[in-house]
């Protein structure tokens, strides 16, 4: 489903890539480990097509979504539009199945909300329930659980092990106990290479 | 909260009192109607001139000009910020066409329009190539604002046209096109009024005005005066207003006071 192959990218003279290869199949999930700096954003962003890599190969095969570091919410939509504005079909049942997410991520009493009256653990939560309400095939995660903690960061890990099972997923972190809850594949990553 | 407002209206009130006494001194103190008419003499033309039906008309003239000029002038200055964002071919053709009106004065504008076209159209034209370059401008900064971060995940999550428009561009664009709409009334009614003035159509508020000064009738110059400030006045609390509205339902909460 998504394919790298020998992937190098510089900006300036830093080399921020270095020949990094991954593949990823329907089902895998791979969790991202490397220092700050070493690529691991750069990488997903070539992932998702949104930066150019200077040599090597993408391939992917599905639709893409992406969990952005930040929430990036669109601030003029609620967060139940912020949701049904990936979703194409059907809009009253694009709201029934956003509100199920919605509920799903604790986030039920704030669908009407605007995202500047959310805490950062819900903004981080509805950017994850965009996500899912995409429906996508291949999955890209730039440190999706950081804001969250306790019992909702349990719940969220939860449901999205069992939504990830048929997706291919990436996830940069930084936290071995959120790796050992979704029980993805370790990829280490040190000077743009995988190792 | 009444209180507050009985104390803004009177210090309005004695604001206005301050003026028109200052006016009645120099007046008296000057001794030529010709130059300073007093304040109740220009009262008196100013209601001489509501009672009659002519004033109206050319009130009614001279808006339906300046507004069609500020309406095309709007119009076209966002369809040219919209091509020339989108296309740099087209930026490079008529970005430095915006910049030349911009520059040109005018009264350059008017007397060049006068070789091309019937009089009556100019007030129109110079109100509208007035309006084209502010509006020009403040789009396509509304255009180039629009943060990186919202048109990544329009791109991520396939948006097409209308929702890239409605929740990526408008929300940046319409604090701008705000801006430059209360900065290109004013302009457009300067524009329009002056060049009435000089082509003097008939029904419009520049031909009285000029008329007021080749027969030295200083009371009616300044009633028309009045009639031009108060007109600008009300029409810009008029679109302000409108403008707010249109902003508060684009669903940006706050107005940017962004000038060219």
């Amino acid at each position: 489903m998504l394919k790298l192959l020998k992937i190098e990218k510089a900006f300036g003279d830093k080399k921020v890539l270095d020949g990094f290869s991954l593949t990823l199949k329907k089902g895998d999930i791979a969790m991202l480990y490397g220092m700050s700096g070493c690529g691991k954003t750069t990488l997903l962003r070539i992932a998702a097509g949104l930066e150019k890599e200077d040599r090597g190969t993408v391939g992917r095969n599905g639709k893409i979504a992406v969990v952005f570091a930040e929430a990036r919410l669109f601030p003029t939509a609620t967060v139940l539009e912020n949701i049904t504005l990936v979703m194409s079909g059907d809009k009253r049942k694009n709201g029934e199945k956003a509100r199920e997410i919605l509920a799903a991520f604790g986030l039920s009493e704030a669908e009407k909300l605007y995202p500047h009256e959310l805490s950062t653990g819900m903004a981080a939560r509805v950017s994850l329930a965009r996500a899912v309400a995409y429906d996508a095939n291949i999955y890209l995660m730039d440190e999706p659980f950081k804001s969250l903690d306790g019992e909702v960061k349990t719940v969220v890990i939860e449901y999205l092990k069992a939504f990830l099972k048929e997706k291919a997923t990436l996830i940069i972190t930084h936290d071995e106990v959120e790796t050992d809850a979704i029980g993805g594949k370790v990829c280490r990553m040190v000077e743009g290479k995988l190792i | 909260m009444e209180n507050k407002f009985a104390k803004k209206l009177l210090r309005g009130i004695l604001c206005f009192a301050f003026w028109l006494l200052a006016w009645q001194i120099f007046s008296a103190v000057l001794g030529r109607v010709t130059v300073l008419p007093t304040p109740f003499a220009v009262l008196k033309k100013l209601l001489e001139l509501l009672s009659t039906s002519r004033f109206y008309l050319d009130c009614l003239f001279s808006l339906g000009r300046i507004f069609s000029g500020l309406i095309g002038g709007i119009l076209a200055g966002v369809l040219l910020a919209a091509f020339c964002a989108a296309f740099g071919l087209f930026d490079a053709v008529f970005s430095p066409a915006v910049s030349v009106i911009k520059a040109t004065p005018i009264a350059s504008i008017i007397i060049l329009m006068l070789f091309v076209m019937e009089k009556s159209f100019v007030p129109m034209v110079a109100s509208m190539l007035m309006v084209v370059p502010i509006v020009f401008g403040n789009v396509r900064r509304g255009i180039a604002s629009v943060p990186t971060e919202q048109k990544e995940v329009a791109d991520v999550f396939g948006f097409g046209f209308g929702k890239r428009m409605k929740y990526c561009i408008l929300p940046s664009v319409l604090p701008y096109f705000s801006a430059a709409c209360r900065s290109a009334l004013g302009l457009a009614w300067k524009a329009g009024i002056a060049a009435e003035v000089i082509c003097t159509p008939k029904y419009s508020i520049g031909l009285n005005l000029n008329n007021a000064k080749v027969y030295l009738e200083s009371e009616e110059l300044y009633a028309w005066t009045i009639v031009v400030v108060v007109m600008s006045v009300l029409i810009e609390k008029g679109i302000i207003f409108l403008l707010d509205k249109l902003v508060k339902k684009g669903g940006v909460a706050n107005v940017k006071t962004l000038e060219d």
